[in-house]
């Protein structure tokens, strides 16, 4: 007897499990990239049903903005590069202080993570609050020690210096966390070693803690600098990008193209433009990943 | 359980859950109000609770932030999403959403109301598209014990003199706070503006988008008018010290906060906010606020001048017939309402738009004489806003370059205000 062709009750039955998920991901994640996609060739706007197709014309009009090329693309990258650097360095730090034993040491550990509970709309709510200008407890320190009170947020570089601090705050105890954990897995004999043949304190770290903590710290940065990219909520809730547009961030730029502005098809191919980039950027970082994970063994 | 067993289980379940809220629906009506928490859209909410209640309909008031209001809604309408039945919707929002809004010309209450508040905002294809529930008309609040209604500067140069006396003697620590970011222009930037003789686009005062296109879209943002605004705030920040600093930066709440604080002597806001600001709750000027007209630049081509806008309900165009005819029925009987439309009045200071109910207002309140007095009797009454679909983008434009102008340096105001109106009217002209 020919063996029938097709799906067996088993192999149905594992259809019938997936299926949800899998419905999930074409509707909420495919669809959505879908349009989105075919959106960027038209003249799409919200308001307007008219769905021209115009080819390449909203890239065109995309990377011929000033305030793309001039604003939003050196903001990004910087909040990219500062962010990530400032993260990674305060993290260490306290991973190195929090790796010995001492009093409070689980105290400690605990309070570090902190930021970590705390969601980033909330965290940025606050740190608004503490730079008000009237009402801000940075303003009034400032007074107390006889100097004038700052208004932080109508200048590009004081108000991209908050958004920054901001989300080294949120992100240094993923940091910490993460390295502590690898601190605490490396092998003691190398470290033994070197201090019988003399060596101090940053000497040990620098030959010896930090190639082997490499393809940790490598992993931290790519995961952080592919997310740092993609920064929106503290950069809305702290300045919307103001003043005047100055500190904008590439998903801000896209957002404000299609919801505010209300052009789809611009926020559409804004987005597409981000996501070309930000692969180039993740591919890079992949290669330098395994580079040192190679470099590393 | 096999998996046959498991695989019915389930259809069935999920067959049930898809049909419960079907056979809710069948067995009373609810309508979901989409609105700002704002103090007039709570009183309005109020009332209609009141209507649903005897009407045996459940109200479902679903709030949703100023900041993404536009873009909530606008993506609602043309998803023809089922999150809302009555939507709250400001004037300047009329073109954008014209074709997706049930027309209401059927509301009777409509004919109580000036034509002025609906034309051009609330009209698309001929059809009124929004009941109006408010007036909403800015104007000047100023703390009475710190100056006499015969005190309070009628020009710039008072004004400037005025708050410099006021902080000078240690009553007050600023004596101007207004919105300036987008989207708070009006209390800074526009009002002046508009008392200094200019507008944001050609001809002056024309919000008709027929002629505006005659007119070429042409904004003017870089006019004599428009630069002698932006340097006079440049001079009370920077120069007089007359407003904060951080001026640039706020929205209406953050300068409401500094003049309920108490900071403040004066503040620019729509007549709305009388209530809060009197609410000795929320306010530490309450019971000590009075209103009067804009002070005057001096390019000004009136002796007085006030916007008149409204704010209104619509009914979204994909909402099914029977919801359509309660939401209908309940914005008639709010506006019909006396009781409702008094209340509204004195609750918030919102102008209640039915004109029948003001001209008692009138005849029995002296605080209304004189709201009205400040506002809607002066000699030239515009619209707030423009018309076109591309409102927002134009707008939000135009409030970015006054931000860049009013934070560089004084000299470059000039250029950057003309680098704000090539960009503005090439916006306006895609419309």
């Amino acid at each position: 007897m020919p063996r029938r062709r097709g799906f067996g009750e088993r192999e149905r039955f594992m259809l019938a499990l997936i299926l949800p998920a899998f419905a999930i991901l074409i509707a909420f994640q495919i669809v959505p990239i879908l349009i989105g996609a075919n959106a960027s060739f038209r003249r799409w706007s919200l308001f307007n049903p008219e769905k021209a197709f115009v080819g390449l014309e909203n890239y065109a009009r995309i990377l011929g903005d000033p305030i793309f090329y001039g604003t939003v693309l050196p903001n990004t990258f910087l909040f990219m590069f500062a962010s990530v650097t400032a993260g990674l360095l305060s993290g260490l730090g306290l991973a190195l202080l929090l790796n010995r034993r001492f009093r409070g040491e689980r105290i400690a550990r605990t309070a570090v993570l902190l930021p970590l509970m705390v969601p980033p709309v909330v965290a940025a709510i606050m740190v608004t609050w503490m730079f008000n200008d009237q009402f801000g407890v940075v303003n009034a320190v400032l007074t107390a020690l006889g100097l004038e009170p700052i208004p932080w947020l109508i200048s590009r570089w004081t108000s991209l210096g908050i958004v920054i601090l901001t989300d080294v705050w949120l992100w240094t105890p993923w940091f910490t966390i993460l390295i502590l954990a690898a601190l605490q897995t490396l092998p003691a004999e190398p470290h033994e070693a070197a201090r019988i043949d003399g060596a101090g304190a940053w000497p040990l770290f620098r030959n010896i803690t930090l190639p082997l903590l490499r393809p940790v710290l490598m992993v931290c940065i790519t995961i952080r600098l592919i997310d740092a990219f993609r920064v929106f909520d503290i950069v809305w809730t702290i300045t919307k990008g103001g003043p005047a547009r100055s500190t904008e961030v590439f998903s801000i730029y896209a957002y404000k193209q299609a919801f505010v502005y209300l052009n789809f098809d611009l926020g559409s191919a804004a987005s597409l433009i981000g996501a070309g980039i930000i692969m180039v950027v993740g591919a890079v970082l992949y290669k330098a990943l395994s580079y040192a994970v190679e470099v590393s063994r | 359980m096999n998996r046959r067993r498991f695989l019915g289980l389930t259809g069935g379940t999920l067959a049930v859950g898809l049909g419960a809220p079907a056979i809710g629906r069948a067995q009373s009506m609810e309508l979901k109000i989409g609105y700002m928490p704002h103090p007039i859209h709570e009183n309005s909410i109020k009332w209609m609770k009141l209507w649903a209640a005897e009407h045996k309909v459940n109200l479902t008031p679903v709030p949703t932030s100023y900041e993404v209001y536009v873009e909530k809604m606008t993506a609602n309408l043309t998803s023809r999403g089922g999150q809302y039945d009555v939507i709250w919707h400001n004037d300047d929002w009329g073109q954008l959403w014209g074709r997706y809004l049930e027309p209401v010309d059927d509301v009777p209450a409509i004919k109580k109301m000036n034509r002025f508040l609906y034309e051009p905002p609330f009209v698309w294809e001929g059809k009124d598209t929004g009941v109006a529930f408010v007036e909403t008309i800015g104007t000047f609040f100023y703390r009475t014990d710190l100056l006499k209604e015969s005190e309070f500067p009628k020009n710039w140069d008072d004004f400037v003199k005025t708050s410099q006396r006021l902080q000078k003697d240690g009553k007050v620590k600023w004596g101007f706070a207004g919105g300036m970011k987008y989207p708070h222009g009006w209390f800074t930037f526009f009002w002046s503006l508009w008392a200094n003789g200019g507008d944001l686009m050609m001809p002056l005062h024309e919000r008709r988008n027929e002629e505006l296109a005659k007119a070429g879209w042409k904004a003017t943002i870089d006019s004599p008018e428009a630069v002698q605004a932006v340097e006079f705030w440049w001079d009370n920040i920077k120069t007089h010290k007359i407003a904060p600093p951080g001026q640039p930066g706020y929205s209406r709440d953050d300068a409401n906060a500094i003049f309920m604080a108490g900071d403040a002597a004066i503040t620019m806001a729509d007549t709305t906010l009388y209530g809060k600001f009197n609410d000795p709750k929320q306010s530490k000027v309450a019971g000590k606020i009075s209103v009067a007209s804009f002070p005057m630049g001096p390019r000004a081509k009136f002796k007085s001048i006030a916007w008149r806008d409204a704010w209104a309900w619509a009914i979204p165009i994909h909402v099914d017939s029977a919801k359509k005819k309660a939401a209908k029925d309940l914005l008639n009987w709010i506006n019909l309402n006396e009781e409702a439309q008094v209340d509204l009045w004195k609750a918030t200071g919102g102008f209640p738009p039915n004109e029948e109910v003001q001209k008692k207002l009138i005849q029995s309140d002296p605080v209304f004489r004189k709201f009205r007095a400040a506002t809607v009797e002066s000699e030239k009454i515009i619209h707030g806003a423009y018309y076109f679909p591309r409102w927002p983008e134009f707008f939000a434009t135009g409030i970015d370059h006054m931000v860049k102008a009013v934070t560089g340096p004084r000299d470059g105001i000039k250029a950057a205000l003309a680098e704000g109106s090539k960009k503005m009217s090439e916006i306006a002209a895609r419309a």
